[in-house]
């Protein structure tokens, strides 16, 4: 019986440490409205950037209502995936805007992008947004971009400042 | 013990995956070896280069870059950015062998600069879109091999081949990156299966001069995604005057 248990550890163990891949995923960022959008809940938008490989990394956007309102619309006027080169723009993903009821009271968004061309220095990958919570108490809209430094191929995103826009 | 059924297929699963186990960490090493060849003609390119570029100086780096996607980025005129153009950096490298400062040129067929970015004082400024980076950016180390060496550490089954671009002959290393689920990527969200990345050098001289990544879509179409070929990298005592002027918009 104890072998057997012992071969089954182990037979799991080569079957994970065969298939792991390490994650680089960074972290959500969210900014939340100073007021209730509607009855006692918040609006909120998040921003995530994750690394995937050293070709690729991973944009992701989400507007939310906390606690979760089915009633309200939330979605975002635009967003924007892009990855900047020493500080000049490199590519960049343009996406439409969205307003929608749903059941949870949030709405998400992802985007892959290949890393560009960069000789040296710095690698910036950015998602930019307006998040849009429209509230019967309360229209929450905030623009900001969400920052993160993917020079590194063997770290995570190095998450950066957010910086709002006006 | 191992005479039910259940044990026999146990142990037979078992050794089974300890092949399969032996297998992958066989071939994981063969590839460290072969990344191990590539890292030693980056840093032997390097090491040659690095003669004629002195600590206290100005380099100038000069490379091209071809795709066949759209950048997507859209310029102030309101005019899609070329997806194929020719990039001009200059690069100050302080005493301690640290970008202290730079200016980088965007530049199109015809010499125009469509973008245009400075590093000075911590800080990126694009004077092109007016867009000034608020992180805090510390002088960075001059690695100028575009992360060959060290993308090439992650890279399974590297493959090794001659090949003549433009007339000259070629090393060229070549690895695949097989996307984990169909992923959408690009202006037209196209779906890729794999991304090959290829390392060019010269065969006469071993100096790194090219490098490329390479779509390969579900219908089994290819795409140059990104292709960068080094025309220059030079060392000068000093910047010139419009390069200086540039930096000065940082402050």
């Amino acid at each position: 019986m104890k072998i057997k248990i012992f071969l089954l550890a182990l037979t799991a163990t080569i079957i994970l440490v065969a298939n792991f891949q390490p994650a680089l995923a960074g972290s959500w960022m969210y900014h939340y409205s100073a007021v209730y959008v509607q009855a006692t809940s918040y609006g909120g938008g998040g921003k995530k950037i994750s690394k995937i490989s050293n070709t690729q990394w991973l944009a992701e956007i989400s507007t939310i209502t906390t606690p979760g309102l089915a009633t309200v619309p939330v979605g975002w006027t635009y967003w924007t995936s892009r990855e900047l080169c020493n500080g000049s723009i490199k590519s960049q993903k343009i996406h439409s805007g969205r307003s929608v009821r749903t059941s949870t009271g949030t709405t998400y968004n992802y985007q892959y992008m290949t890393t560009q061309s960069c000789s040296i220095g710095t690698r910036t990958a950015q998602v930019l947004g307006k998040h849009e919570v429209l509230g019967s108490k309360y229209i929450y809209r905030d623009n900001w971009i969400r920052s993160a430094n993917i020079s590194d191929v063997k770290t995570s995103a190095e998450d950066l400042p957010d910086e709002d826009i006006p | 013990m191992f005479q039910s059924k259940k044990g026999r297929l146990l142990i037979g699963l078992t050794v089974i995956l300890f092949f399969i186990a032996v297998a992958y960490y066989t071939t994981a090493r063969a590839q460290v070896a072969n990344a191990d060849e590539v890292v030693k003609m980056v840093n032997d390119w390097k090491a040659r280069k690095a003669k004629d570029l002195k600590h206290g100086q100005w380099v100038h780096m000069v490379y091209s870059v071809t795709s066949e996607n759209r950048s997507g980025v859209i310029l102030p005129d309101e005019q899609m950015m070329p997806s194929s153009y020719t990039q001009e950096d200059w690069y100050y490298i302080n005493k301690d062998g640290l970008v202290e400062k730079g200016v980088f040129s965007m530049k199109d067929n015809d010499g125009n600069i469509f973008q245009q970015s400075a590093y000075q004082n911590n800080t990126y400024f694009n004077l092109t879109f007016g867009e000034r980076m608020v992180e805090d950016q510390p002088p960075y180390p001059f690695n100028f091999d575009f992360g060959v060496a060290s993308n090439i550490m992650d890279a399974k089954a590297i493959k090794k081949s001659d090949e003549k671009v433009k007339g000259k002959s070629r090393v060229v290393y070549s690895y695949i990156e097989t996307l984990k689920l169909p992923t959408q990527l690009g202006q037209d969200d196209v779906i890729v299966d794999t991304i090959m990345t290829k390392d060019y050098f010269d065969k006469e001289s071993g100096d790194f001069v090219q490098t490329e990544t390479i779509w390969t879509l579900a219908n089994g179409a290819q795409i140059v995604d990104n292709s960068v070929e080094i025309i220059s990298i030079d060392g000068f005592p000093d910047a010139p005057d419009e390069i200086l002027k540039v930096l000065e918009e940082v402050k």
